[in-house]
This record gives structure tokens, sequence and C-alpha cells, in this order.
């Protein structure tokens, strides 16, 4: 089983405001801004057991916008989606990190798994945000040892 | 022109702390019956002015110093604030059409790029319109949490002072979203002086999201100093 990050903005994902909703078997509805899939599919990285990659993804993710900014995250096992029904493929990313792009997945969704899929990461899930400060250093870091082409280096103030 | 709730120090040396403002609690009931009164106040001024067609641009905009949590720490000095209400109307009306968007980290919006024109063409005074417009508690909270985040980052050293108070308020909003956004400003700036505060801040949150947040914000912080 692996470990699962999704882009999300951390403050749709407290469990507290989401406890009322799940109580009653629903789930709120704010959070589904955060789970925009494209021809059915929605982009994921896989996080490695000891998380020593997940800056870097967060920062791929992070490039992909058009700023550095604070980018927030939930990380999940995949482990809860067989229940949910829920497909995983390996697609190959498309960030501006090559050596990154690797560790890209897709969820495999449909209208009726998006609210299973948000349940689960309420109930399971473990939301983090990384400040911009920390991604400013991990840009200029990854341009400094190859990681990162130049060009990023103008998404520190966006373009 | 500024708003006179914040007791603004202008530029201190690194080191020192920024006096925002001083802290005052006031019991809910007298602050949201002052808001009333003030909002009252505000409405017939500028309705008597409308009504004899006297409408200067630089009117007065006339309200109490107590009109809810983004107010209830203002300094006890103040009295009234002038703020332009052309700019006020013109920060209202942002505010109230960025509720329809749907904000995603690291991407500009509408309403974050009239944000930025509006506080690169009006600086602090848009500032001051702004910190008025948060003292009435309307705004949505995502929008607001989204303004915090931008104030942070835009403007230089003379503004410092005034966005300083706007995020220390936003610190203590009743809306998590809100607070969210002031956290994650303070990250922005990341200036050490804010450690006491996002000390003091972790002490009263419910939130544990939030709380695991500041104490990230304070470590890289503290690890300045």
């Amino acid at each position: 089983m692996a470990l699962l990050l999704r882009k999300v903005k951390q403050h749709r994902w407290y469990k507290e405001l989401a406890e009322p909703f799940l109580k009653v078997d629903d789930v709120p509805a704010d959070p589904l801004a955060d789970l925009q899939t494209s021809e059915n599919l929605l982009s994921v990285w896989e996080v490695q057991e000891d998380r020593s990659n997940l800056i870097r993804i967060v920062r791929a993710v992070a490039i992909g916008g058009q700023r550095i900014d604070h980018t927030g995250y939930i990380l999940f096992d995949s482990v809860h989606l067989d229940a949910a029904g829920i497909g995983l493929q390996k697609n190959e990313g498309r960030s501006d990190d090559k050596g990154a792009n690797g560790w890209h997945r897709d969820l495999v969704l449909s209208g009726k798994k998006i609210p299973a899929l948000t349940r689960l990461l309420l109930q399971h899930g473990e939301t983090g945000t990384i400040k911009k400060p920390v991604l400013v250093e991990a840009l200029e870091e990854g341009i400094r040892v190859g990681e990162l082409p130049e060009s990023c280096r103008k998404k520190r103030s966006g373009g | 022109m500024s708003n006179t709730d914040f007791n603004e120090t202008g530029l201190m040396p690194a080191g020192q702390a920024i006096q925002a403002e001083s802290s005052t609690a006031l019991p809910r009931d007298t602050i949201e019956a002052t808001q009333r009164r003030a909002k009252w106040l505000a409405a017939f001024v500028l309705g008597a002015a409308m009504a004899t067609g006297q409408v200067p641009s630089s009117i007065t905009y006339l309200s109490s110093r107590m009109r809810g949590e983004f107010q209830a720490e203002a300094d006890s000095s103040t009295i009234a604030a002038a703020v332009d209400p052309a700019l006020l109307q013109k920060v209202k009306d942002l505010f109230e059409k960025g509720a329809s968007e749907f904000f995603h980290d690291g991407v500009d919006s509408n309403f974050s790029r009239s944000l930025l024109t509006l506080l690169g063409s009006r600086g602090a005074d848009a500032l001051a319109a702004i910190a008025e417009y948060l003292s009435w508690n309307e705004g949505h909270p995502e929008v607001v949490s989204e303004a915090l985040r931008w104030i942070a980052e835009v403007g230089g050293p003379e503004t410092l002072p005034k966005r300083w108070s706007i995020l220390r308020r936003g610190l203590k909003s009743r809306s998590p979203v809100v607070r969210d956004g002031a956290i994650l400003g303070f990250a922005a700036l990341d200036d050490r002086r804010a450690y006491p505060l996002l000390l003091e801040a972790r002490e009263s949150e419910q939130i544990r999201e939030l709380r695991l947040l500041i104490e990230s914000v304070a470590a890289r912080l503290e690890h300045r100093r």
C-alpha cells in the first residue's frame, strides 16, 4: 500500500468542521472544490514511506501554479481506496521536476465515488501546508542541484 | 489618511516587537450593540449628506471604535475612523464579488488581481479601508482569508505596521478559515517578531490542524532568532 498526496486548501479539510456532516452520513461540500477531475481522473502523488520526497512533490505541484505560494496537501493511505471502489493508475506526471514525475498517480473516479473519496479523506487523511518561504528555498535548491530548470525561478514572483 | 484604530509605531529596528494595538476584551453583546449603533450613525451621516446633495469626496466616514472581532482589540484612544467612503465601497464590492470564486493555492484569482491593483494604487489608504471593512465582520471567510495572505506579501516596510495589525486581528477571528489566512500571512512575512503572537494564538486555538500550523510557522521563526 502507498501513501498518496493530493494538493488541497488545508482549511477545507479540518476534521472538527467535518464532524457534524460525517455523523449524519454526509460530507461537507467545501472540500469538493479540491477534487476537480479531468477525464474522470484525479491527480495524486505517491509519497515514500519515510516521507523523504514530500517537500519535493509539493514543490513540483507548487511550480505548476502561477507562482510559488503556501501549498496545502492531504495525505492518505491507498489501502482505503479499495473499500470505496476507487482505482489507482500509474501515469507519469507533467511537472517541471522530471525526476519527480515518476511518483505521479491518478485516481479513477465517478460522480458517486467523489463523496466516498471525500469521506475517506476526512476520516483517514492527514493535512498540512508547506509554507511559502520553505518552498522558495526548495525552489532555489532544486535549480541549484539541477532538479528544476532555471525558468522555474520566475515562479518566485509569479508569471 | 489612516485608520486611527491602528496604533502604528512606524518602522522599528529588527529585534523589537511591533506593537500594533493594545488588547481590549469587550463583552460580545456590547460589541454587537455598538456595531449596530455605528452602522446606524454611519448611514445617518451619509444619508444626511446625500439628502442635501452635498457628498464631498473627502467626506469623513464616522463609525464607532467597537465593531466586532477585528475591532474588539482596538486602541482605547481611538474615537472615530476616517476612511474615504468611495474607497470603502470599492473594498466592500471587491470582497463581496470575491465570494463567488473558488481559491486555490498558487493560483491567481480575479479577487487577488483586483486586490493587488487596489493595494498598488492606493497603498496605505487601501489598507485602512480594508481594516475598516473587516471590522464589520461581513466578509466571507474564504475571501478574508485569501486577502490576509496577499496583504502580508504586498507592500514595503512603510505599510508593515498596518498589515501587521490586520493580520494580528485575523489571528483572533472566530472563523478558523480567517485564522488560517492570518497564520499563513505571518508565515509569508517570515518575521521573527511574530513568534510571541503565534505562541499566544496557539494557546487559544481549538482546531488541531491550526495548532499544528501555528507550531510549524513558530518553529521556523524561532530558528531565525
